[in-house]
């Protein structure tokens, strides 16, 4: 551990890394302060405190939260399916080696693409098979879902390939042994183990296509608005306490979270030495 | 992985079909639409029906994109050598103490992964404006006589988008340099090495290729960066994306946006190849 | 079944020319093995020896390329393991991590539909059996490793089966919790009666739990054999010194006489008239094998000079607790080891050495050590009371 070769260096990286850390969360900070204060525009220092901001939030920006929330748990749920059956696939299955190189590199390929080459290739296509076949995927929200799962994939595949390398196989030896057909120690023992890791790569999914502004910058419309979209316009307009509020509760509801699955799954993960 | 003989009384073909679904759900999806917007590359302004290369002489041939492009280099390169500098320090105290402040620096971290994009360029922006608290603070405290112009320059970029990849990069880093025996630390030092020695001279050379990988990651995520520029940079100080962005929502014209993401994309594949080819990071159990 | 009924059923386990390759390597070559209802048989050896092979085959994970499994005269070769009633308690123990301890006590009888109190009642039994009573509620983590030993086996036991399979379950324990864990082991295998196969590298271990040794090499049995039988009788140079110590002394086959092997030890006079480990002819070049603690050392006044005795001189005293390991020179080539019980033998001392005709194994002079016969020759030349158990 070296705690016997402590130097004023190790002090100072120490030191470093707190005010590092600060900074990392300084503009979450910023925001709560801002959006606490009178008047419409976000003046720091305020003039009053209040907490106006917070009760005078439009409609339309729950509307938009529930909208993204809708499309990425979509999302997140049919990405959580396909990375686990190709992680299952790729780490259980006896797949010749240069299937399994091509197999990897395609599931991980979306995450390589910038965002935005991602969203103008995706708009283009669906505005192609509306002209070509009639079918609007953008109205429908589908194509917007099919993107961000697409988009997901790769962070599920990578989470719960990971907890399958290191899932212990005699534990289903154990469970055949004593009597478990192949289907039922599946059920009761190799998924129970697999759900955290399952249930950690959803969550990356639905939080990573609930920001992700540029993928959807060019698939939104009158009918479907997406909430960081929606924040970027209300901020390249003019940015307002409300702004302020709106970013604060989504930014620490996000965390709160990300802190409890973190705590629960690690929890269940320690457990879970298999 | 504990391998079964090649008997295989346990295993069978059916796992190895599973994985063909979600690989063509990829391809389907992902695959259709960059075979598209490759094709929508060639395909003529005037005449949707012709292919041609006027795209491409068009775009490569206007220096403004060339410019552009270079100035968003230089932007991610300051952004790579910026966010190593930061993550280095901030990944070694995690991974070298098992004490609840370094659990705590952890938890920050990965909480601040999570955290939006949108919602960080926002906290920015609270902090660097004319009128926001970082002038507010230094014009009370008489550090400065104007306010600093900080927004829609490239420097308020570099600094959002430093303030992105931070993370990122620590939690990289994190467990390569926890693979890395503080023993050898000690055995330097018993040669003679003072710490910052033994850190420059073993620790640093150990995880330099892990560092690097890491950084041709973050180079290409900050190429290819929209949300964070165009909130930043104000409209003056442009990014390569945002470029793209401008020609398919001002103006229209899906064959230049075509031509220039195929531009940045392939910039970015060759950046995430130098990376993968240093930090040969495969899932355990995955052969290849 | 009642115990006299089953003592007259068909032998327990019967391996016959089993044969399994994992690609270029043969792990398991042409092994055949009877065990009787209620013993407690090891197979013993080194690591790659084939014996955690010879295991998985028996209970079903690995499907050997020739030879039969039977079961009580039941042909299981080809079942899988959920199939075959039997019990195997794992190297990692391999306790479920996400159910707790009466949960996975009580897992295969939750497989098997039986009702939650007829669970709960036999939980409890066996959680007695191991002496674990109480630890219903707690998590596999929250064991130690002892306690997670005794649970990987009270979960095997309880849903009764008729073989027992151990794949090296002490390997991960240290030497105190082992011994103990031994003698519980043998309790508990006592107390069910149940047919149990051990294996193990541990030679101790071996001696200590077992009815009958199996010494396993390169995927086949050197020799089988109650404990006493292959220490005091080993089939060859392999077995003799993978059990125990044994020192071998370069000699010269004179004769036969009386069904015994009349040999001259080099550097010495004397003629010994000892068991071999096969037959040998006359001019044959042989080791003989004798192990330290049948080695005597006495002062040179102290032997009757009618009986066989060598000079030697002690080079090297050990102390070593209950006893201490002397090295003595002799004309009969390297040191030999021996135990000093007493105090008076030190270092420099002339005494000479000596030790009984029987205590003694003439064995080929083969440079590895590996039995120059099949393994079925020794197996028949040796202790006629091997099969009569």
């Amino acid at each position: 551990m070296g705690d016997e070769h402590r130097s004023a260096l190790d002090g100072v990286i120490v030191g470093w890394s707190l005010v590092v850390v600060v900074l990392l969360v300084a503009p979450l900070l910023v925001a709560a302060v801002n959006s606490l204060g009178d008047g419409v525009l976000a003046v720091f220092p305020p003039e009053h405190f209040s907490t106006d901001a917070y009760r005078t939030i439009p409609d339309r920006w729950w509307r938009t939260i529930g909208t993204s929330a809708a499309v990425s748990f979509a999302a997140a749920a049919i990405a959580s399916v396909l990375g686990t059956l190709a992680a299952w696939g790729l780490v259980r299955g006896r797949v010749r080696s240069s299937i399994r190189a091509v197999a990897e590199a395609v599931l991980r390929s979306p995450v390589q693409v910038p965002a935005l080459v991602s969203g103008v290739s995706f708009m283009l296509f669906y505005v192609w098979l509306r002209n070509r076949y009639g079918w609007n995927a953008l109205d429908n929200g589908v194509g917007l879902v099919l993107a961000h799962a697409a988009y997901t994939v790769p962070f599920v595949f990578a989470v719960v390939g990971a907890r399958l390398a290191s899932f212990d196989v005699t534990l289903e030896d154990a469970a055949m042994g004593l009597g478990a057909s192949r289907t039922e120690t599946f059920l009761r023992v190799t998924l129970p183990i697999l759900m955290p890791a399952i249930l950690m790569g959803g969550l990356f999914a639905f939080l990573i296509s609930f920001d992700n502004l540029p993928l959807s910058l060019f698939m939104v419309n009158a009918r479907i608005q997406l909430f960081p979209i929606e924040l970027f316009n209300g901020i390249t307009f003019e940015v307002t306490r409300v702004i302020y509020a709106v970013a604060t509760i989504v930014a620490v509801a996000t965390s709160v979270i990300v802190l409890i699955t973190f705590r629960y799954l690690r929890s269940v993960l320690v457990h879970a030495d298999g | 992985m504990t391998s079964r003989d090649g008997q295989a009384v346990i295993e069978s073909a059916g796992p190895r079909l599973l994985v063909l679904l979600p690989v063509l759900f990829v391809l389907a999806t992902f695959g259709l639409t960059t075979a598209f917007f490759v094709w929508a590359s060639f395909v003529d302004a005037r005449d949707a029906a012709a292919l041609t290369l006027d795209n491409y002489r068009r775009v490569l041939g206007d220096g403004y994109n060339w410019g552009v492009l270079w100035s968003t280099t230089k932007v991610s390169l300051i952004v790579v050598v910026v966010t190593a500098i930061i993550s280095y320090p901030l990944a070694f105290a995690i991974a070298r103490n098992r004490t609840w402040w370094a659990q705590a620096f952890l938890g920050v971290v990965i909480a601040s992964c999570t955290m939006s994009l949108v919602i960080r360029a926002l906290g920015w922006i609270g902090l660097l404006d004319t009128k926001g608290i970082l002038n507010t603070v230094l014009l009370a405290m008489g550090l400065s006589e104007r306010p600093l112009r900080l927004l829609g320059t490239h420097t308020a970029v570099v600094i959002g988008l430093v303030h992105g990849f931070v993370p990122l990069l620590t939690l990289t880093l994190v467990p390569i340099l926890q693979s890395i025996n503080p023993m050898l630390e000690m055995a330097a030092a018993g040669l003679g090495a003072p710490r910052w020695e033994q850190l420059w001279r073993v620790t640093l050379p150990l995880s330099l290729p892990g560092l690097i990988g890491g950084s041709f990651l973050v180079f290409a995520m900050s190429m290819g960066a929209y949300t964070t520029p165009a909130l930043l940079g104000g409209g003056r100080a442009i990014v390569f994306p945002e470029l793209i962005q401008q020609q398919v929502h001002l103006l229209r014209d899906y064959s230049t946006s075509a031509v220039l993401s195929l531009m940045l994309l392939v910039l970015v594949l060759l950046a995430v190849g130098m990376s993968s080819a240093l930090t040969r990071r495969r899932l355990p159990g995955l052969g290849g | 079944m009642p115990m006299a009924e089953r003592a007259a059923a068909v032998e327990a386990l019967r391996l016959t020319r089993v044969t399994h390759r994992v690609g270029e390597v043969t792990a398991v070559d042409d092994l055949s093995l009877t065990v009787q209802d209620g013993e407690f048989v090891t197979l013993l050896g080194p690591s790659g020896c084939g014996k955690s092979t010879t295991l998985r085959i028996i209970a079903g994970y690995s499907r050997p390329q020739h030879g039969e499994v039977h079961l009580r005269g039941r042909a299981v070769t080809h079942l899988p393991p959920q199939r075959r009633d039997i019990g195997m308690v794992f190297q990692n123990y391999a306790l479920f991590p996400h159910l707790n301890v009466a949960r996975n006590v009580g897992f295969a009888l939750t497989v098997r539909r039986r009702e939650g109190a007829a669970i709960a009642h036999r939980v409890d039994e066996m959680l007695r059996l191991v002496q674990l009573e109480g630890f219903g509620q707690r998590m596999p983590s929250q064991l130690s490793g002892g306690q997670q030993q005794r649970i990987a086996l009270a979960r095997v036991l309880a849903f009764g089966p008729e073989l027992l399979l151990l794949d090296e379950p002490l390997s991960a324990l240290d030497l105190k919790l082992r011994e103990d864990m031994q003698g519980e082991i043998k309790r508990i295998q006592r107390t069910l009666g149940i047919t149990t196969v051990y294996v193990t590298h541990d030679q101790g271990e071996a001696l200590h739990l077992s009815d009958r040794i199996a010494v396993m090499r390169a995927g086949r049995i050197e020799q089988i054999g109650t404990p006493d039988a292959i220490y005091r009788h080993p089939a060859s140079r392999f077995v003799a010194s993978f059990l125990g110590k044994m020192q071998f002394l370069p000699a010269q086959v004179v004769g036969n006489a009386d069904g015994k092997h009349v040999v001259r030890l080099n550097g010495h006079d004397a003629l010994l008239s000892c068991n071999a480990s096969r037959p040998m002819s006359a001019g044959e070049r042989c080791v003989v094998g004798i192990r330290p603690e049948k080695v005597r050392v006495n002062e040179p006044e102290a032997v009757a000079s009618d009986k066989w005795s060598v000079a030697g001189r002690i080079e090297d005293r050990h102390y070593l607790g209950a006893h201490a390991q002397l090295a003595v020179a002799t004309a009969l080539g390297a040191p030999l080891i021996a135990f000093d019980h007493g105090d008076r033998l030190h270092a420099g001392r002339n005494v000479r050495v000596t030790w009984d005709e029987a205590d003694v194994t003439v064995f080929p002079d083969d440079s590895q050590g590996e039995a120059s016969v099949p393994h079925r020759a020794p197996a028949a030349h040796l202790t006629p009371t091997l099969e009569a158990k």
